[in-house]
């Protein structure tokens, strides 16, 4: 009996020794390349984030919170945080709405429906550069929009869009939202074509307004998908950098500077790597806790 | 309150989905439209609903013209297949929904769901969201939703398919109840002709959008008004045979066996129906024919055998008590008894059924 026991633990004893090491071997591709391109970059930033560079060859000392202590007094970065607070109005807030009208409009089941949907796709694959570079063109003091305001008779003067510091800022985000329309409206019509008739059918026959549609049935129903558009612009807000830098650069006199856009000037056009490390760090943390909030608050976990 | 349907066509572009139906369901009736897939019965009931508008006819209800309506000045409640709950909304909310912003005090809101839940016994169930629910459970909280609103009209469409089949049958007896209890006008929808059967004061048969019967249980069974409804109420299916009338000496004749015909019978006779219930397995000599099994169906309470009948293209099903054992191969002899058989003429028409089984019980007493 005690012999069968022994022999019993011996034979686990020799199987776990022999580990089977082949998923590991299999997996090691895979490991390799995210440690060389993600955890190593992340980590050296990370440290770099706690020091200062003192020559372009790399030599560095350490300096403590230094670094993060200088972003966040920076009066330009609050100008720049501002600044991207509207800028997310027109990432975020009107394309949300105007997509998912849109969205709303093309599920009913209009004429011509999917070549609408192609044509508000369309902005979604123009590269962020041309898109830029186009909308410069349109916004130029010779440009269609001032020519077609000034024939209508709108304003007698051509104005300078993109050299106004009121406008400026107005004008990167009149481009963002034609941009990012389209891909809002895929997302969110995805999630409405998702959604099945018969409840709006029973609301129908208990006689529930159109309103009370939306508000108590297509907006609870469409969450997960408003909340993926949700996320995804407000990483791609934090992120955003050639929508200004190509039109604006960011001026005049930083009126349309963004964080990405002054994050950049401070790390490449300062050289002020240990600083661009630390403003890199805040602009991620600001990602994942307003991500987190939205999702907090929509009260759903599920994305 | 009595729903009047005249003359009721409904076409989706080329396809003629209902074609000129015209039936009256009485205040109070339980009735159910049944036929198999694409018969129209799905899009009656959804225009009886006011969520389809038909191509051609009037819906009156209560004498009242309802054809153009909209759904919610119809004052009916419709019970979706898939029950269409608010995933969202807890059970007492995805039924207190349909009363919110009406002239119903909360109080009185409160009260009904309590009756209702009580009357299903979904009490202890009423906070979680539909996905917690299985799906007997989403199918009560389904009607409840309809039962708070106090309609009219009960309108249900297909709400048994999604269960299993055991609480199916539990389901169905449960609706009997409720329609005993609420006394509301019910026109249940189902492709399932032992649901039709079991639940309906009236059933209606449809095919190809057109009506084929309506009339009681007993009467599409006994005396179904065509070889359609023949076929399709009563499982296993009624037996169908090619058949010539002798008027001379009286008989039916097959290709198989002559047996002597019903004598109301007469005109043109071309096929002999008989239900599998109605034929008598005897020894070989003293059937009317014999015939070989082929297959064996054990099903507890009655057995089913299929039969092979030299002579015969096809085979001939019959069914037996649950007592009686056959294999495949054993020879039997079948007996018909001639006052319950069904003829049809060349259209398909039924020329004779049986007396109903009700009327031939009183005459014995």
């Amino acid at each position: 009996m005690s012999e069968t026991q022994d022999s019993l633990v011996g034979k686990l004893t020799t199987d776990r020794s022999q580990l089977d090491w082949r998923p590991y071997v299999y997996l090691l591709p895979a490991f390799v390349m995210v440690a060389i391109f993600l955890a190593y970059p992340l980590v050296d930033t990370f440290l770099l984030s706690f020091q200062e560079v003192v020559t372009l060859g790399g030599e560095t000392r350490w300096v403590g919170l230094d670094n993060y202590v200088a972003v966040v007094t920076d009066p330009l970065f609050w100008v720049a945080a501002k600044n991207t607070l509207i800028f997310s109005v027109g990432m975020i807030v009107l394309p949300l709405v105007l997509g998912l009208g849109l969205a709303m409009a093309i599920n009913r089941g209009i004429e011509g429906r999917s070549f609408l949907r192609s044509l508000i796709f369309v902005p979604v694959v123009v590269p962020i550069v041309v898109a830029g570079i186009v909308f410069s063109w349109l916004l130029s003091p010779n440009g269609l929009v001032n020519w077609l305001l000034t024939t209508a008779g709108v304003i007698e003067e051509p104005a300078r869009f993109l050299n106004s510091t009121t406008l400026s800022l107005p004008s990167v985000m009149l481009m963002v939202l034609w941009k990012r329309t389209g891909y809002y409206m895929v997302i969110l019509l995805a999630g409405l074509q998702g959604l099945p008739d018969d409840v709006y059918e029973a609301a129908k026959i208990m006689g529930k307004s159109r309103w009370a549609m939306f508000r108590h049935i297509t907006l609870p129903l469409l969450k997960p998908a408003i909340l993926i558009t949700l996320v995804l612009g407000i990483i791609d807000t934090v992120r955003a950098f050639a929508h200004v830098y190509v039109m604006t650069g960011g001026g005049p006199s930083n009126s349309s500077e963004i964080l990405s856009t002054h994050f950049y000037q401070v790390a490449f056009g300062y050289f002020n790597f240990g600083k661009g490390a630390a403003y890199g760090f805040i602009l991620f943390g600001m990602a994942l806790v307003f991500s987190t909030i939205a999702i907090k608050l929509s009260g759903g976990t599920e994305i | 309150m009595e729903i009047q349907l005249h003359d009721i066509t409904k076409r989706f572009d080329e396809l003629v989905a209902v074609n000129d139906l015209s039936m009256t369901i009485r205040d109070g009736e339980f009735l159910t439209l049944v036929g198999p897939s694409g018969c129209g019965k799905t899009t009656t009931l959804r225009m009886i609903a006011g969520l389809e508008t038909p191509t051609d006819g009037i819906i009156e209800f209560g004498g009242e013209d309802m054809t153009y309506a909209s759904p919610q000045e119809r004052e009916l409640a419709f019970v979706f297949q898939a029950y269409a709950l608010y995933p969202h909304m807890s059970a007492r909310k995805n039924m207190s929904f349909a009363l919110e912003h009406t002239d119903i005090s909360e109080e009185e809101i409160e009260q009904r769901i309590s009756e209702t839940a009580s009357m299903l016994g979904i009490e202890e169930h009423l906070d979680k969201n539909p996905p917690a629910l299985s799906g007997g459970q989403q199918q009560r909280v389904a009607l409840g939703r309809s039962i708070v609103r106090d309609p009219e009209i009960f309108l249900l469409d297909e709400p048994l398919s999604n269960l299993d089949a055991k609480l199916r049958v539990k389901m169905r007896a449960e609706l009997q109840q409720l329609h005993r209890e609420i006394q509301t006008t019910t026109i249940y929808v189902t492709h399932d002709q032992e649901e039709a059967m079991t639940m309906s004061d009236r059933v209606a048969i449809l095919n190809n959008g057109d009506l084929q019967q309506i009339d009681t249980p007993e009467v599409v069974y006994s005396q179904p008004a065509n070889r359609f409804v023949a076929g399709f109420i009563g499982s296993p299916s009624m037996n169908f045979l090619d058949c010539r009338f002798e008027e001379s000496s009286g008989t039916i004749q097959t290709d198989a066996f002559t047996i002597e015909a019903p004598s109301e019978a007469s005109g043109d006779i071309t096929t002999l129906g008989v239900r599998p219930e109605e034929l008598t397995i005897v020894p070989t000599r003293d059937g009317d024919f014999s015939a070989e099994v082929t297959v064996f169906e054990q099903i507890g309470a009655y057995n089913i055998i299929h039969l092979a009948v030299d002579g015969l293209d096809e085979g001939i099903v019959a069914q037996v008590d649950g007592s009686k054992h056959f294999d495949a191969g054993d020879t039997v002899g079948v007996d018909i008894d001639p006052k319950h058989v069904h003829l049809f003429d060349a259209n398909d028409e039924a020329v004779y059924n049986p007396p109903l089984a009700s009327e031939e019980s009183t005459a014995l007493v």
